[in-house]
């Protein structure tokens, strides 16, 4: 009975003593990798793997295909973030150098691919299957697809012009102004009769973006979504804005982790400090701090939720979410949240599974969008400045 | 006195070749299911294993080695003062 006792007793120090210090094995310093000044040299790594899939078909047809036999918008989304994220990083490097060019060179790429697939295969292509079933409530265009492909095409321009993108970009534009200003509670639907604030967000970001380019005033739009938005799409106990809802204002599904961090992200360029008042409500709601690690829950506490494709895996005791904790990192990015990055950090190099060789760095347990959005997190920054000094 | 803390060690010596048997099988490529780009088949159900070992790994196995090492201080210390009982009883018996 005494041995049992004195086994318990060193095995309760043991983990008093080792549980404490595990977060110091994998506190990396957030700014050796998270930067709006520089790109950082962890930054490089993670882009030269994305880089090397843009410049071979077949490992990107099986990357591609991998994702969309899982979720068609993955494929979509992984191109909107890493061509945010090169735009980002192109923005640092000096006209004129190499790493500058093969950044403007993959982003052409990426853009004209999607371009050409969404002309060949249909406006739905990048949309889960039901986004085809019909019952749409506009015109059958998705304000998911009409956003990113302007943000892309805006984000593009915003670090070295593109004359022949400019009416790409203001057609797109004048779209998601049309499904806007259409709906009941001035949002567009991303599927038949369903609407998301993401999408919807990143819209009006993509507006303020063409503003910036072609001084074109989006301002009074942007305007009175937020006044409807705040009316209408507020959740009560949170405060933070519901993510799914149909097209005339009927609230779907609450807020959740796997949206709130990008809406709070793209409503930066148009209200900052309601964007920062949902992140912070956000971060209060939703974040994990457990003996230094980081992670985020998908649903708030007062309004539970069920795994789905948006979530990811949830673990289990803990509710972290991989889609709430991997979009958490843009959220803390875009507010300079160091103490919480450092915190998403140390999970992310302890339960990601990074795999670092010749080709540079990717996660093993991550995805093509996933560590998309983690490269767009660690650079973030110039473009969103470059759109706020010209809107000034 | 069986040494006890021989327990503490062995189990996370186990826990180091588990993590290493797992990983030569291409453990850490087989975590993709967890980001649901992968099905859980055969080789999804070994990037589960190894995300496990690899948790056990850098959580447990630490804590069972240094429960060993206190476990085997505290043997010692109790061994000691069990010793100094017997002979301070001896002493006071035969005096």
């Amino acid at each position: 009975m005494r041995r049992l006792g004195l086994t318990a007793l060193s095995l309760v120090l043991a983990a008093l003593v080792w549980l404490p210090c595990l977060h110091l094995v994998y506190g990396r310093d957030p700014d050796a990798s998270f930067s709006a000044e520089r790109v950082t040299p962890r930054a490089r790594a993670l882009a030269a793997r994305h880089l090397a899939l843009w410049s071979d078909p077949d490992a990107r047809a099986r990357e591609v295909a991998r994702m969309r036999a899982t979720n068609a918008e993955w494929d979509f989304m992984g191109r909107t973030f890493l061509v945010l994220a090169l735009a980002n990083m192109a923005a640092h490097d000096p006209p004129g150098s190499p790493e500058r060019a093969r950044a403007l060179a993959a982003i052409d790429a990426i853009v004209e691919e999607t371009l050409r697939l969404e002309e060949e295969r249909g406006h739905q292509h990048f949309l889960m299957p039901y986004g085809r079933y019909g019952g749409w409530k506009a015109d059958g265009r998705s304000v998911f697809v009409d956003g990113e492909v302007a943000l892309m095409l805006g984000a593009r321009r915003l670090v070295e012009e593109r004359a022949d993108w400019r009416p790409l970009l203001a057609e797109r534009a004048e779209r998601i102004v049309r499904a806007l200003e259409g709906g009941p509670v001035l949002s567009g639907e991303s599927y038949p009769d369903e609407c998301w604030t993401f999408c919807n967000a990143a819209a009006l970001a993509a507006l303020r973006v063409h503003d910036a380019l072609d001084r074109t005033d989006h301002g009074d739009l942007a305007r009175r979504w937020l006044e409807t938005a705040r009316a209408r799409l507020v959740e009560p106990t949170t405060g933070l804005l519901v993510s799914r809802y149909a097209w005339d204002g009927r609230v779907m599904e609450g807020p959740e982790g796997s949206s709130i961090w990008m809406v709070a992200h793209c409503l930066a360029l148009v209200d900052e400090p309601f964007a920062r008042d949902q992140y912070e409500r956000a971060r209060r709601e939703l974040a994990i701090p457990a003996l230094g690690f980081g992670l985020a829950r998908e649903w708030p506490r007062s309004l539970p939720g069920h795994a789905d494709v948006d979530s990811g895996p949830i673990v289990p005791g803990l509710e972290a979410s991989a889609g709430s904790s991997g979009l958490a990192f843009l959220g803390a990015s875009t507010f300079g949240d160091r103490a919480w990055l450092r915190g998403l950090q140390a999970s992310l190099d302890l339960a990601g599974f990074p795999v670092e060789d010749g080709e540079g760095l990717r996660y093993a347990a991550s995805n093509q969008v996933g560590d998309a959005v983690l490269l767009y997190a660690m650079v973030q920054g110039p473009l969103w400045a470059k759109v706020r000094e010209a809107l000034r | 006195m069986k040494k006890t803390w021989n327990g503490l060690a062995i189990s996370a010596a186990a826990i180091v070749v588990v993590y290493l048997l797992l990983h030569a099988l291409g453990g850490r490529e087989a975590t993709a299911v967890l980001s649901g780009a992968a099905p859980l088949d055969a080789r999804g159900a070994l990037g589960v294993l190894y995300a496990g070992a690899h948790l056990a790994l850098v959580a447990l196995a630490p804590i069972l080695a240094l429960a060993a090492a206190l476990r085997a201080g505290l043997e010692r210390l109790v061994a000691a003062d069990s010793a100094s009982s017997v002979a301070s009883r001896d002493a006071s018996s035969s005096g």
